[in-house]
């Protein structure tokens, strides 16, 4: 598989702040790149500096297989489209005539611009003057202005920003589809893993202008995967049972509950059914998921390795 | 060209036709009303004309020029456009097709005025003959003039999000100007929102005894022509340089 962006000791600072830091950022064909971390972190400066829009303080990037310079930086970034931050339009203009300059300045045929209206539900208010568009409509309009020329990568700044949970909901399947529909590569941020894990396949975890983690999602899945609520009847006798499987044990905030640490899906369902042959009661199992800044302290704690 | 085109498309609907027809219309009508009306004075009508229209010029282009220069860079500043044009073109030609969007309209602006010229004479009856070469001359040094301020403006804009710094700038600029229209000659040169009036190619002894006013012919000022262009191409690099460091 071949990588579509490559960014190597990436950095950008300002002053004495380091926005962002040796970043070597891989990012697959035909993935979905879900690229976390929370505000502040260096996740729009990397963006930024992937697209030129800044210059990096040291460092090289590849795009589309070609390292970006000066020079071909606008031939490259014909074949990518971008949505930072907040999605740009002439308020004054309707989605159709926006869509019209984007357009003619990307050098795409206009016949394009119905494709892009259709894939986000746009078509019909295409008319419309943008200063009454609603904020998701906007942004969906601003999907459609990156989408426009059947772009091989997509670079999206928390495209879901300010949206009600329908609207990130819609841009969230949007998305999903775009490399099956659209055969395009997505980059895509957030500073919630819950708002990404559904649709991305691959994730970067920046904190400080630092990558804490770049790998498949399901092995940052791992470092997520918090402690386990048990409840019980008879907390007594679980507690023996799980002392015996040699499972550590912390009492919960009720009686009935104990803590256990974090297992994995096969040791957890052997250990149940252990407490359920010696009448423990289990009445419920939970997963307690790690929020984003437990993940990062994970991270930090077990040195992991960025992979 | 499709930069252009571009920013052709952008101005639908922002009127700056309108805007920029206004700016020429208030001059015409303001020196229609004050043009004259007994013989004596039909007699050096379009002297008068001459005179009289650099110093209107010096009260309604620095705001005109600030609208119509804020209204070019407006719409990306509330479009919040640049973040991705930048990635669709070069920042130079982004500048450029802004530039010649704004000298076309300052060029209409001046065209009109020009165009008023004559029919301003043959409405009022002027029987002085129109000299055509002072025409040129007034109209070459309102463009410059016009283009000096309209960089400037540009340059507010794009360093202020807020428009109404360029134009209230425009506005204080009318007053210095017209205020050192009647200053002493080397005063006036220190104004440059007021330059129309020093390129003025007419001006006036007015006999305060006799309360009678002789238009002359002055000779063309051609450094302070050359300095109000060396000023605006000095501005238009700021311009140029400001688009190019935006932070976006």
């Amino acid at each position: 598989m071949t990588n579509i962006i490559e960014t190597h000791d990436l950095c950008k600072i300002y002053g004495s702040h380091a926005a962002v830091e040796h970043l070597d950022l891989v990012v697959p064909q035909g993935s979905v790149y879900g690229f976390i971390g929370p505000n502040g972190a260096g996740k729009s400066t990397t963006m930024k500096m992937l697209l030129g829009l800044i210059h990096p303080t040291q460092g090289t990037v590849q795009l589309l297989g070609q390292p970006m310079n000066d020079r071909n930086r606008l031939s490259i970034l014909r074949h990518t489209g971008s949505l930072i931050e907040s999605p740009a339009g002439y308020a004054h203009l309707t989605a159709q005539e926006n869509l019209q300059i984007v357009a003619d300045l990307k050098q795409v045929p206009r016949k394009d611009i119905d494709r892009v209206l259709e894939i986000v539900h746009l078509r019909e208010y295409r008319r419309r003057k943008v200063g009454q568009y609603s904020l998701g409509m906007r942004q969906r309009l601003g999907i459609a202005q990156a989408l426009l020329g059947s772009p091989e990568l997509l670079i999206l700044d928390e495209p879901t920003n300010g949206l009600d949970p329908a609207g990130i909901q819609e841009m969230r399947s949007l998305i999903a589809e775009m490399p099956s529909s659209c055969g395009a590569t997505v980059l895509i941020s957030s500073h919630l893993l819950s708002e990404l894990e559904m649709i991305v396949d691959r994730v970067g975890v920046i904190n400080n202008g630092r990558l804490l983690f770049q790998g498949p999602l399901d092995q940052l899945r791992r470092h997520s995967r918090g402690d386990i609520l048990l409840e019980t009847l008879d907390p007594d006798r679980a507690r023996q049972v799980l002392l015996a499987n040699r499972v550590r044990v912390r009492d919960g905030n009720s009686p009935q509950c104990l803590i256990l640490p974090a297992l994995t899906d096969a040791p957890l369902a052997e250990l149940v059914r252990r407490l359920a042959d010696q009448g423990a009661g289990v009445v419920g199992v939970t997963r307690r998921t790690k929020t984003l800044e437990e993940i990062f302290l994970s991270l930090t704690e077990h040195g992991e390795e960025v992979g | 060209m499709k930069v252009f085109w571009a920013e052709i498309q952008k101005a639908h609907r922002r009127h700056d036709l309108p805007v920029a027809v206004g700016v020429a219309l208030i001059v015409v009508l303001w020196a229609s009303a004050s043009s004259p009306t007994t013989a004596d004075e039909l007699a050096t009508g379009y002297s008068g004309l001459l005179y009289t229209l650099p110093i209107m010029n010096a009260v309604v282009m620095p705001v005109g020029m600030a609208a119509l220069a804020s209204r070019i860079w407006d719409a990306e500043t509330k479009g919040q456009t640049c973040k991705l044009l930048f990635t669709l073109q070069s920042r130079d030609s982004l500048f450029a097709a802004k530039v010649a969007l704004g000298m076309l309209e300052n060029l209409l602006v001046c065209a009109l005025e020009c165009l008023a010229l004559p029919l301003l004479g043959a409405f009022r009856g002027f029987t002085e003959s129109v000299n055509a070469g002072l025409c040129v001359w007034l109209v070459l040094c309102t463009f410059c003039v016009n283009g000096m301020l309209y960089f400037l403006s540009f340059l507010l804009s794009i360093r202020v999000e807020n428009q109404v710094a360029a134009l209230a700038v425009g506005f204080c600029g009318a007053l210095i100007g017209l205020f050192a229209a009647f200053m002493p000659r080397w005063f006036s040169y220190l104004v440059p929102f007021g330059y129309y009036v020093p390129l003025s190619p007419v001006g006036m002894n007015w006999d305060s005894d006799t309360r009678i006013a002789e238009f002359f012919v002055r000779p063309l000022c051609l450094p302070l022509l050359a300095g109000t262009v060396i000023l605006a191409a000095a501005l238009a690099l700021l311009c140029r340089r400001a688009i190019r460091n935006k932070e976006v």
